[in-house]
């Protein structure tokens, strides 16, 4: 597996906002194939990694490499068009339009390859039926996990090699994360390389192998996943029946 | 127990769709209510209505008082006050003002008065003052007093945010998903500062979540809603094995209800050949 | 078409059916108007003010084609519309591609510069027809009568031609096309669209270039009926009956955009049938447009978070360091230099001349509307287009009140104050109870009625109206040096209440409501009445300035108060820095004293639109920034330096992280993007 060419690289990254920098020399590397979790802190910078990879911000130094190719200068639309596509968080979906143009709008770059639009199109209603009865409605009046669905299925119109998820579960509950997360494994398992951005550890870690862990726009650990758990300093978890159990007091 | 606030009948519709579906409720002094359900069920809205953002239909009463027809600023100020998932508070202010524009409804401005700044207006400005630093200080704020707004993380805005809630000496707190934003480690401080805005106050408080272990964990009560209507009402271990809830909301994936806390697992689940989505 | 609907009360009014169709026809091409604004603010977010004036240059470029190069007609149409859709295409990838992170308040200033521009094109294309007489170029001659009192003109039958298709054509184009699906796609969620691999940037050209086409073919149908005085014809009123009409269909739908533009329409022709008066006409647009917002207003709309709006001024001013501001050394330099400037701006008439002193008079009394305009949009984030109209107001009421009641000057410049704080509320409050843009369309709609009809009564201004300077305890100021002292401490007395206003609870609380008003609701603020305060406040000082205009100018008329001049004032104020007091002043004087050195209007325009573009793309906090820069540098001179015992250190550490994680810049910043 380390001969493959990893799916991403991300060298040396720096990031700043004006004057401000947030991210520091960040290294990642997502091997193809592979289910990564990008886990940190609120604030850490997880969101604008996601977006400089995608090309929506400039990093000031640093490279980033899809399959092996330099992508650091490259617009957002041909990185889209190498195979890099990104969900991005809070339900991203285009509210006013139907579900079938929210679809048709990720089918964008091939518009004129009907017959290839016709097929993503079917496969994407297979994966998610819900959508298919829906073809006609007007986005905005989706509940939350149907946005999600439309908003992962419209990135899926474009077959990517590598899939970014930014936020997957925000808002959602708990029944349409369990659905969405098993879609994302077997999209994992048929060969599309996923990178999650989660706030919950717990989530995360039931579907990557790898995990990074940013705080503060560094990187504070690159792993296996099974050990990021055992990392209290990072992830201090508590005990749900001792939480009962302090917060006895207070209900 | 008299019933603080009452919810009769409330409906909200936005063009065809009906958000909110004639919900009716009451809570009592000093309860911690939770409100689960999945998206689309209603409960922002349900909470903007009750707090005057949308316009709605059926009644909302404060203590027996009918105040479904007040702006939300009226409603705030007779003790009903609510959060914002965001808790973007006021970009261009810092901390301190922040708190004490809150201030503002303890200690009124009179125009007139702040016009040409008199004396007594002084007055009062430091007054305002004194209490946004005293409940700054007990929050342990005071470092980030003259910091701008827009320069703090998700978290601190979230006390602040508490803060000057706080200021408002609310009778019934409506907190929507307050551990939105919130890294997992924070959320695990919640319930203490929680617990600590209910001892000041003895506010009732109504709380919309999706991380379980928190609504169970702070509630006395959880009403669990629906495509806009109340499927179940009782105590948290009752609602959260109620089969209807557990077919619309938890399913069944442990790692997926329990989002903050251990683990629940550590294998990964096998992967199951799927016949339909 | 012979039908008409009489009224004999309230008082005769008659509305002939035909006069109905008439008005629909001239409306629709409002309506297309319209409808290119709401494309442009759905796709960009962006209120586009130079809309009218970027169609005005197609008909322009039309006019030329036919008229000095004998192309045939058809031919100079599509070099029209094409010439302003290009012109829209380089403005946005020019101008507005820079600004596209700016607040949004600052694109629109954007386009007021870029109409001002626009109109300083059409000038210079206008002014090479040999021969401006005659009418504006036609395609055909007829003239059709319909009924009895019914004759459709050229310019009507044009409209009727061109507009439908064209407004299918745009509803179409956006249905059913790959561009339509890739333009509403990037209007809903612009990073989305992106990340679909929706090429934005060349949609967003796409966009411009449509809208321009559009406006040059509402210009183009509308010009007929002007002559070839294009840039005066199609101005201000063409703007605000396409603004109304866009606002009325909520800056969102386009069909709505296109109705409302036709009932506007009707309105216009059936009270020019009852009146023969434009300046009724316009009242009454102005009172339906009022209405129309009061009604909006009542429905309760409902104030829902995520409609927060973009307009975030937060960053533009910089106070000084507390460090620094703390400083003795620093606080005493600031006392000086303001002691400094002060006398410096006293004596100076003392090597003017007495015209020139005559000029810096008017200049000072500009520079408290700029003022009242920083006031109003720096901190409470509302714009007003219209201020001027509260400076004629404030000229005539102070001339009202010292001739009628022979008030002396005092009196009569604090009633003025009075009457502008009592009509800005007036016109404040149907707007300012709905969230948005709303009081830049009532004030805009209020300049234009100041100037067209209200300042030209009788009981007002009327014409060539006359004030005498005062005499006060004694002292005589009808001398220029005298007089320019007098509004020298109007000046300072604005900025002393601005900065009063400001520093309390009151300042606090615009900036509240102007940075999230469902959170200051949810605080128990009352938001409309913050808004109406500093609404009245910047009245109260624009008519006080006009009050000072009056006495200085000695004469003056309504052609002294162009509505121009309300779209102008707040370039000003963007030039000096939103909420800079010093910033605006200085740029009042710098803009205004340019102003004196060039006679020509339209190269007037287009200096202040060349210097308002280039500032607000290189310098987006205007000249507040570099002049904070030097505040800085200098107190850092002359502040006692820091000791060098221990670094100054951060509120929180880096190893122990504190309760609810750090407040550094660098986490909040990446915050506000995660």
């Amino acid at each position: 597996m380390t001969d493959a060419v990893p799916a991403l690289r991300v060298e040396a990254l720096d990031f700043s906002y004006g004057q401000v920098q947030v991210l520091f020399g960040i290294d990642l590397t997502v091997e193809a194939g592979e289910a990564v979790a990008l886990l940190g802190t609120n604030g850490a910078g997880k969101s604008t990694l996601l977006k400089a990879v995608c090309g929506l911000l400039r990093p000031s130094t640093g490279r980033v490499s899809l399959f092996g190719e330099d992508i650091t200068t490259m617009g957002t639309d041909r990185r889209v068009a190498a195979g890099l596509v990104q969900v991005p968080g809070g339900r991203a979906t285009f509210p006013s339009l139907t579900v079938e143009e929210n679809l048709r709008a990720g089918a964008w770059t091939f518009r004129r390859r009907r017959a290839l639009v016709a097929e993503r199109l079917a496969e994407v209603l297979d994966l998610f039926p819900e959508l298919g009865s829906r073809l006609d409605s007007v986005g905005g009046t989706l509940s939350g996990g149907q946005q999600q669905m439309l908003a992962l299925g419209r990135a899926l119109m474009l077959r990517p090699r590598l899939l970014l998820i930014d936020e997957l579960s925000l808002g959602l509950a708990p029944v349409v994360v369990e659905r969405l997360l098993e879609t994302v494994r077997q999209l994992n398992a048929d060969g599309t390389t996923v990178l999650l951005v989660e706030q919950s550890v717990n989530i995360a870690l039931s579907l990557a192998t790898t995990a990074y862990f940013l705080e503060r726009g560094t990187v504070r650990f690159g792993g296996p996943a099974a050990e990021l758990v055992d990392r209290d300093d990072l992830v201090r978890s508590v005990f749900l029946d001792g939480a009962s159990a302090a917060l006895g007091g207070y209900t | 127990m008299s019933a603080l606030l009452e919810v009769e009948d409330l409906s909200v519709s936005f063009g065809g769709l009906v958000a909110v579906d004639s919900v009716s409720f009451a809570v009592g002094e000093a309860e911690v209510v939770g409100l689960i359900g999945p998206n689309g069920a209603g409960k922002t809205t349900l909470f903007e209505a009750i707090a005057g953002f949308t316009p709605s239909r059926g009644k909302v009463r404060l203590d027996g008082e009918d105040i479904s027809d007040l702006a939300p600023h009226r409603r705030s100020r007779m003790g009903l006050v609510r959060s914002f998932q965001d808790a973007a508070l006021f970009a261009g202010l810092t901390v301190r003002q922040c708190a004490m524009v809150a201030q503002q409804q303890a200690v009124p401005v009179r125009t007139w008065a702040a016009l040409v700044r008199t004396p007594g207006e002084r007055r009062a400005e430091r007054e305002r003052g004194r209490r946004a630093d005293d409940l700054l200080a007990a929050f342990g704020l005071t470092t980030y007093a003259d910091a701008l707004i827009a320069e703090l993380s998700t978290g601190t805005r979230r006390v602040c945010e508490l803060v000057c809630a706080l200021s408002l000496d609310p009778r019934v707190l409506l907190l929507d998903e307050p551990s939105a934003g919130l890294a997992q480690r924070e959320v695990e401080q919640l319930p203490d500062l929680l617990g600590r805005v209910q001892e000041i106050t003895g506010a009732t408080v109504l709380l919309v979540e999706h991380d379980l272990p928190l609504v169970l964990g702070l509630s006395s009560r959880v009403l669990a809603l629906e495509l806009g209507r109340v499927i179940a009402d009782g105590t948290p271990e009752q609602v959260r094995h109620d089969p209807e809830v557990q077919r619309s909301y938890l399913g069944g994936d442990p790692n997926a209800i329990n989002r903050s806390g251990k683990p629940a697992t550590r294998r990964r689940r096998k992967l199951a050949v799927k016949s339909s989505g | 078409m012979d039908l008409v609907v009489v009224l004999d009360w309230p008082m005769h009014l008659e509305f002939p059916v035909s006069v109905i169709f008439l008005g629909a026809i001239v409306g629709m091409s409002y309506g297309l108007l319209a409808t290119g604004l709401v494309l442009v603010y759905r796709a960009q977010r962006i209120i586009n003010l130079a809309h009218a004036q970027l169609g005005v240059v197609g008909a322009a470029v039309l006019a030329y084609t036919v008229l000095q190069l004998d192309w045939p007609w058809p031919v100079g149409f599509v070099a029209g519309v094409v010439a302003a859709a290009l012109l829209g295409v380089v403005t946005e990838v020019t101008v507005l591609r820079r600004l596209a992170d700016a607040p949004r308040v600052i694109v629109l200033v954007a386009t007021i510069g870029a109409a001002q521009l626009f109109v300083f094109i059409a000038y210079l294309i206008l002014n090479r027809i040999d021969g401006r007489i005659g009418g504006f170029p036609l395609p055909f001659d007829d003239r059709v009568a319909i009924g009895r009192y019914l004759v459709l003109t050229d310019s009507h039958l044009l409209i009727l031609r061109l507009v439908p298709p064209a407004a299918i054509a745009v509803g179409l184009i956006l249905r059913f096309t790959s561009f339509g699906l890739a333009v509403r796609a990037s209007a809903e969620n612009a990073d989305a669209a992106r990340l679909a691999g929706i090429p934005t940037r060349r949609v967003a050209m796409g966009v411009w270039g449509l809208a321009g086409a559009m406006a040059a073919l509402s210009a183009i149908c509308l010009a007929p009926d002007k002559g070839l005085a294009l840039t005066d014809a199609l101005g201000p009123e063409l703007l605000v009956r396409a603004l109304a009409a866009a606002v009325l269909a909520r800056l969102m739908f386009l069909g709505r955009a296109f109705a409302a533009g036709i009932a506007i329409g009707v309105v216009e022709q059936l009270v020019f049938w009852n009146t023969s008066s434009n300046g009724v006409v316009e009242v009454a647009l102005f009172v339906v447009i009022l209405g129309a917002f009061g009604l909006q207003a009542r429905r309760r709309e409902s104030t829902r978070t995520e409609e927060r709006s973009s307009w975030e001024l937060a960053r533009l001013t910089r106070p000084l360091p507390s460090r620094l501001a703390a400083d003795r050394r620093v606080r005493a330099a600031g006392w000086v230099g303001a002691a400094v400037v002060t006398a410096g701006a006293a004596l100076a008439p003392l090597w003017l001349s007495n015209s020139q002193t005559f000029l810096m008079t008017g200049i000072v009394n500009l520079a408290i509307l700029a003022v009242s305009v920083s006031l109003l949009t720096g901190i409470s984030g509302q714009i007003s287009l219209g201020q001027v109209a509260f400076l004629g107001l404030g000229a005539a009421i102070a001339h009202q009140v010292a001739t009628e009641l022979d008030l002396p000057f005092l009196p009569a410049v604090a009633a003025a104050g009075v009457v502008g704080a009592a009509a800005a509320v007036a016109i404040g409050l149907p707007a300012l109870r709905l969230r948005g843009l709303f009081l830049a369309v009532t004030t805009l709609g209020f300049a234009l009625v100041s100037q067209r009809w209200l300042l030209g009564q009788d009981w007002m201004a009327g014409v060539g109206a006359q004030l005498a300077r005062p005499e006060l305890f004694g002292v005589s100021f009808h001398g220029q040096h005298a007089y320019y002292l007098l509004a020298l401490t109007g000046l300072a007395g604005a900025v002393l209440v601005t900065r009063t206003v400001l520093g309390g609870p009151l300042g606090r609380t615009m900036v509240a409501v102007r940075d999230n008003e469902a959170q200051a609701a949810a605080l128990g603020v009352d938001t409309t009445r913050a808004k109406l305060l500093a609404f009245a406040v910047s009245g109260f000082l624009a008519a006080v300035a006009g009050a000072l205009y009056g006495y200085g100018a000695e004469q003056f008329s309504p052609e002294n108060f162009p509505v121009a001049d309300g779209l102008r004032i707040v370039s000003v104020a963007v030039i000096g820095g939103l909420g800079s007091l010093g910033g605006t002043v200085v740029a009042a004087f710098v803009v205004f004293g340019v102003d004196r050195l060039v006679d020509v209007a339209e190269v007037r325009l287009f200096m202040t639109a060349a210097g308002l573009l280039v500032v607000l793309m290189f310098l987006p906090g205007g000249l507040a920034g570099p002049l904070a820069r030097i505040r800085d540098a200098a107190a850092t001179r002359i502040a006692r330096p820091t000791p060098r015992t221990r670094q100054a250190s951060p509120p929180h550490s880096a190893d122990k992280p504190d309760q609810f994680g750090r407040g550094s810049s660098a986490e909040a910043v990446a915050e506000g993007s995660a």
